[in-house]
């Protein structure tokens, strides 16, 4: 067993065509996973986590966008040179992808068990009927109670919740080595979250599964992830080892983000919003692309874009004037 | 505002309200099975009030609200909306309720037209409810976009070109666009950062507090609920098991099932791993509804009499309700 991390990504730039020429909707985005690590990926809406991620699968949505750089490396093999049937040996077999919207990556007209089973058939050449004892029993493990009769419900048929479950269940079946999972619990209630929370947890322990966890929830990043990586605008703005990003952010995003919390504040008061408004990828500020918004910005990080470089140890910022060590963020 | 509250009448007065599905058996497809989503439930909601409600996934919290809404089928119970009962509602007091109520549904993909572009999408509802004159159309668009936190070129992608986030702000968006008296908002946060996510909420509270918009606000995420929602009530397997004032009900639970929810909320803290208590047993079935309390075969307090029919209905102490046999149980 090679000591090496089992996914590398370096440089990944996607791209969307305009009549001008490729804009990057995620631009040079590197990171390590390691076996059996979780890595949370937070960050403001429409900043490309879930484009990072599709662009790992190979699974852009729309002709119009592509990989226009960099490399992925799943173990030994560089996944942007695969062909598309080599690839789709990948993808639920060696990754498991939970997406975020369950509903356009269910099959409205197929049940539930039906297609948990052809996954199982798919990637192991399971009997018809073995896959679907094997479907019926990950129902079982991602708490969709009653499963025997429940796998012959369609999709429209299931709450938000149980949608969620099915597509955990469907990235899960084939027990891959990787999983990545973009806003996996948004539509659980708390008890149930921590059900699937604690079977990801176990499944780390006994498969050594390595997870990029997608989420806004920093609760949830709290309990279950070993590092956390910070976007914004398509960019890495912060990478490190949770208890430094939550306790110790260098990028004054990462530093908004946790003070933006609701909190315990009396109800019906406002709540604590980064002023301004997130860039679009048309219209991308210059230099550090926080700069905008940021409390800290000064004339250089107008000019020049901050170089991603260690602030400490395995904790990494894109920031020219990074909040300093040992200040505690507030909360 | 509680003293006004209570001498006026509802805006909206759920009673009795259950909602029932034909399925699938399990093991024997042919036969069709019962399944109860929603199980005579009682709320009511004032002009300028928030309600959450908060439960388990699947206790029929989705369904309730659609069916409040008639945008969905009600088996059974009265929807009065300013005292028209809209479950024997004619087309015209539907038309009143459309025009006067919206609904931010939870799967935001699911609910935009693919091949509208976002202007069209928004568009379109502020011409079906003639909100503005044709002419200003473009420029209303544009007005609801910002005051959700969306550029307004936005207005010219398709819902492919959107990320989780976006699509479901324009969720909101058109939901505004009605200039609604009631909003019914289905998870209508979940996928947003929490500073976008702060954004929409203090919208929320002004609408509230400037014309007064009533609020149904469905969540998983209890902090929110807290800041948000004046009142809040806890779903579990179709039923509400609990309701009262947010405070009291965060402060002092009544009913052990809301209890096990405020423990599970994870907190920001990297020290403190993911608690390996989980609530005990198999999640109850609504095709298969449990005798007495739905909750007693997880409930850890649990006596014999609670798993005895009928189950426990809602006893009432000051202004908090719990649905559960035991005096003291939290
Ligand atoms: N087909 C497309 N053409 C142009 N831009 C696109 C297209 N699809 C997505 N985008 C843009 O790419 C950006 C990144 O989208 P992505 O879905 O990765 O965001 P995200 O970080 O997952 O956000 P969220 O938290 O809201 O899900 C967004 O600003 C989105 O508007
Ligand atoms: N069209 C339908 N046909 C059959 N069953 C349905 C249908 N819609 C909902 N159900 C069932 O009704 C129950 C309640 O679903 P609902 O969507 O209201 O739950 P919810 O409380 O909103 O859950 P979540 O928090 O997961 O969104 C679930 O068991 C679901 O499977
Ligand atoms: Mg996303
Ligand atoms: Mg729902």
């Amino acid at each position: 067993m090679s000591a090496g991390p089992v996914l590398s990504v370096r440089d990944l730039t996607v791209s969307v065509a305009r009549d001008e020429g490729w804009r990057p909707i995620v631009d040079g985005v590197s990171f390590d996973l390691q076996a059996g690590q979780i890595l949370g990926l937070v960050g403001e809406s429409g900043s490309g986590k879930s484009m990072t991620c599709r662009a790992l699968m190979r699974l852009l949505p729309g002709a119009r966008l592509a990989i226009t750089g960099g490399s992925i490396r799943l173990g030994e093999e560089e996944l942007t040179a695969l062909d598309e049937a080599a690839m789709r040996k990948v993808r639920g077999g060696q990754i498991g992808m939970i997406f975020q919207n369950p509903s356009s990556h269910l099959d409205p007209v197929m049940t539930i068990g039906a297609q948990i089973a052809e996954t199982i058939r798919f990637h192991q050449g399971a009997s018809r009927r073995e896959a679907m004892r094997q479907a019926i029993e990950v129902l079982r493990q991602v708490g969709i109670p009653d499963p025997t009769a429940r796998a012959g419900s369609y999709p429209h048929e299931f709450s938000g919740g149980m949608r969620q479950r099915a597509m955990i269940a469907v990235a899960l079946a084939c027990q891959p080595k990787v999983l990545i999972a973009d806003e996996p619990t948004t539509a659980l209630d708390v008890t149930v979250q921590a059900q699937i929370l604690r079977l990801l947890l176990d499944l780390r322990d006994s498969k050594g599964l390595s997870i990029i966890f997608i989420t806004h929830d920093l609760g949830v990043v709290s309990q279950t992830c070993d590092s956390i990586a910070v976007m914004y605008g398509g960019r890495l703005a912060e990478l490190g080892p949770k208890r430094d990003i939550i306790r110790a952010a260098r990028h004054p995003y990462t530093a908004g983000l946790i003070r933006c919390q609701p909190g315990a504040a009396a109800t019906g008061t406002y709540l604590e919003t980064i002023p301004g408004q997130p860039p679009t990828v048309d219209a991308m500020p210059s230099g550090c692309r926080f700069h905008p918004r940021c409390p800290r910005a000064g004339e250089t990080c107008r000019e020049h874009q901050p170089a991603f470089i260690s602030v400490d140890l395995g904790h990494r910022a894109a920031c020219h004037f990074p909040e300093g060590p040992g200040q505690e963020a507030a909360r | 505002m509680n003293a006004t509250k209570t001498n006026r009448k509802p805006l909206l007065d759920i009673e009795d309200l259950s909602v029932e599905f034909k399925v699938a058996g399990g093991l024997v497809p042919w036969k069709r099975r019962v399944l109860r989503a929603v199980n005579g439930v009682t709320l009511s909601v004032h002009a300028g009030e928030t309600l959450g409600i908060v439960g388990e996934s699947g206790s029929g919290k989705s369904t309730l609200g659609r069916a409040v809404l008639r945008l969905g089928e009600l088996t059974a119970g009265k929807v009065l909306f300013e005292g028209t009962d809209m479950a024997k509602a004619t087309p015209s007091d539907l038309a009143r309720l459309r025009r006067a109520t919206a609904m931010i549904f939870q799967d935001p993909y699911n609910a935009l037209n693919p091949r509208l572009t976002v202007g069209e999408a928004i568009g379109e509802v502020l011409r079906v409810h003639r909100k503005v004159p044709a002419g200003d159309v473009k420029a209303r668009v544009s007005e609801l976009l910002q005051m959700v936190g969306l550029a307004p070129e936005l207005a010219a992608r398709k819902p492919s070109g959107l990320s989780g986030g976006q699509c479901q702000r324009i969720g909101i968006a058109r939901a505004l666009a009605v200039e609604p008296r009631l909003i019914i908002a289905d998870e209508c946060v979940a996928a947003l950062d929490v500073s976008v996510q702060g954004q929409i909420i203090n919208l929320l509270i002004e609408l509230r507090e400037r014309m007064g918009v009533a609020l149904i606000f469905i969540a998983h995420d209890l902090a929110l609920v807290r800041r948000l929602c004046d009142r809040v009530a806890v779903m579990y397997l179709g039923r509400v098991v609990e309701e009262g004032p947010t405070a009291e009900v965060f402060a002092a639970p009544r009913h052990p099932y809301t209890a096990s929810l405020l423990r599970a909320i994870p907190e920001i803290d990297p020290d403190r791993p993911l608690s390996s208590e989980l609530l005990p047993g198999d999640p109850p079935s609504p095709l298969n509804l449990p005798r007495g309390c739905a909750f007693h075969p997880r409930c850890a307090l649990a006596e014999a009499r609670c798993a005895e029919d009928p189950p426990p209905p809602l006893r009432r102490r000051g202004d908090h309700l719990s649905a559960c046999l035991l005096d003291n149980p939290t």
